[in-house]
């Protein structure tokens, strides 16, 4: 089992990666390889195998996420990624007895309940790519539909690869529902998440304000 | 922005509604043309004819414009160039551009065709154009200047604007973007300016 990381740019520090990887090691099998792919290593603990991010093709923040697809990643086999911005609240390797590896698994956003969501024009979407699930190779046809198909068009299109997933018809399952907290829209919730994700809002202000067990 | 351009770019979005009810879905484009025509790209590419038109003193030539988008700079070049000697195309990888070119701008009698102006065969050009540098490669961008011919005019422009994730080649400042432009020249840089643009900076080289 393959654990990855993407850090690109000055947003998080190596702290928040090894903070991360802290938090997920109690829960991890001695088999589960952690990894990050950045732009920049120093300070990431010597116990996380570091992926450099090439020179080209040029990608800023999460378009680098969509690179994890391509077929010259460097990793083989079952992947877990997790977003910098997550917190880990109890064992989020549990779930993997329900996901189906052959397929993409992202983070069901049942929080975003209202109507429009269901809009066939709608921008926003209800899946978010905080923490995902896959196979190595078995979704380059992701990455080669960006790469290859008017790259910069959806660079401009899309804020974010959820709703490139969404939006260019690719397929996907969602974890169940109680794995995720979301703190930016998730206040207050009446489960035990395995995750906590802090899409967008100021991850290392925010932490230091919630208590995590 | 003229009456009849106002009204052609708005039955073009009519248009991606129209695809929309029974074919392809993408309503992104509606921003995406207004976006081509707005104050900032129109002041930058009237800016481009503008002092182009001071500094290329030939009555003919052929402008090659790479990464044209839906054809406004091609519009503008051919009010600054209006004599039939000069032959003006207008190129861009995405084939949606050259669809909505032709409807918007019919009489700038300009070459629009989908390339990738990386694949682009430069040798016949008098004068090349990218005005989206802060979008391509700077490798990319190294190659398509070395690959014109050493008399052929180059046009650039750039900006500082980096918050964007498409913009992935920005420059600090004019003096950054006109040294790197000069490192790939062949003879010299000819002018190097900036437009004071709604939150950032423009910046353009002219070399040859």
């Amino acid at each position: 089992m393959n654990i990855i990381f993407v850090k690109w740019g000055s947003k998080y520090s190596s702290d928040n990666v090894n903070e991360l990887y802290k938090q997920l090691k109690v829960h991890a099998s001695d088999d589960y390889t952690f990894s990050c792919y950045t732009d920049d290593p120093y300070g990431i603990d010597d116990n996380i195998n570091i992926i450099h991010i090439p020179k080209s093709p040029t990608l800023k923040v999460w378009w680098n996420k969509l690179r994890m697809f391509s077929s010259e990643f460097p990793v083989s086999g079952k992947c877990m990624f997790f977003d910098i911005d997550s917190v880990i609240n109890s064992n989020p390797f549990d779930v993997l007895n329900e996901v189906d590896f052959d397929k993409l698994t992202l983070i069901n956003c049942h929080w975003k309940s209202h109507d429009r969501y269901n809009i066939r024009h709608n921008y926003d979407v209800k899946i978010n790519s905080s923490v995902i699930t896959w196979t190595a190779g078995n979704h380059i046809d992701m990455w080669d539909h960006f790469y290859n198909n008017n790259r910069d068009y959806f660079l401009r299109k899309y804020v974010g690869i959820d709703r490139f997933i969404v939006h260019e018809s690719f397929e996907y399952e969602t974890f169940p529902v109680e794995f995720i907290q979301s703190y930016k829209y998730q206040k207050e919730i009446d489960y035990d998440p395995c995750v906590i994700t802090y899409e967008e809002v100021d991850f290392n202000e925010c932490r230091d304000i919630v208590s995590i067990t | 922005m003229n009456a009849e351009i106002l009204y052609r770019s708005l039955k073009i979005i009519e248009n991606v509604y129209d695809d929309s009810m029974y074919d392809e879905d993408d309503f992104y484009r509606i921003k995406d043309i207004i976006h081509s025509l707005d104050k900032n790209h129109w002041d930058s590419k009237q800016w481009l004819a503008d002092i182009l038109g001071a500094l290329y003193m030939h009555s003919a030539g052929s402008i090659y414009i790479g990464g044209g988008w839906y054809g406004l700079l091609a519009h503008l070049l051919r009010k600054e160039f209006p004599q039939s000697e000069m032959n003006i195309t207008s190129a861009d990888i995405d084939g949606y551009c050259e669809k909505v070119a032709w409807r918007l701008f019919p009489e700038s009698d300009t070459q629009f065709k989908t390339e990738d102006m990386m694949n682009a065969d430069l040798s016949a050009y008098s004068i090349v154009v990218s005005t989206s540098c802060e979008h391509v490669e700077r490798d990319d961008l190294e190659k398509f200047i070395r690959s014109k011919p050493s008399n052929t005019w180059v046009v650039l422009q750039s900006n500082n604007f980096f918050d964007l994730t498409s913009h992935i080649n920005c420059h600090n400042s004019l003096e950054e973007f006109t040294e790197w432009v000069d490192e790939s020249l062949s003879e010299r840089v000819v002018y190097s300016g900036m437009l004071e643009l709604d939150g950032f900076e423009r910046y353009m080289v002219i070399g040859r």
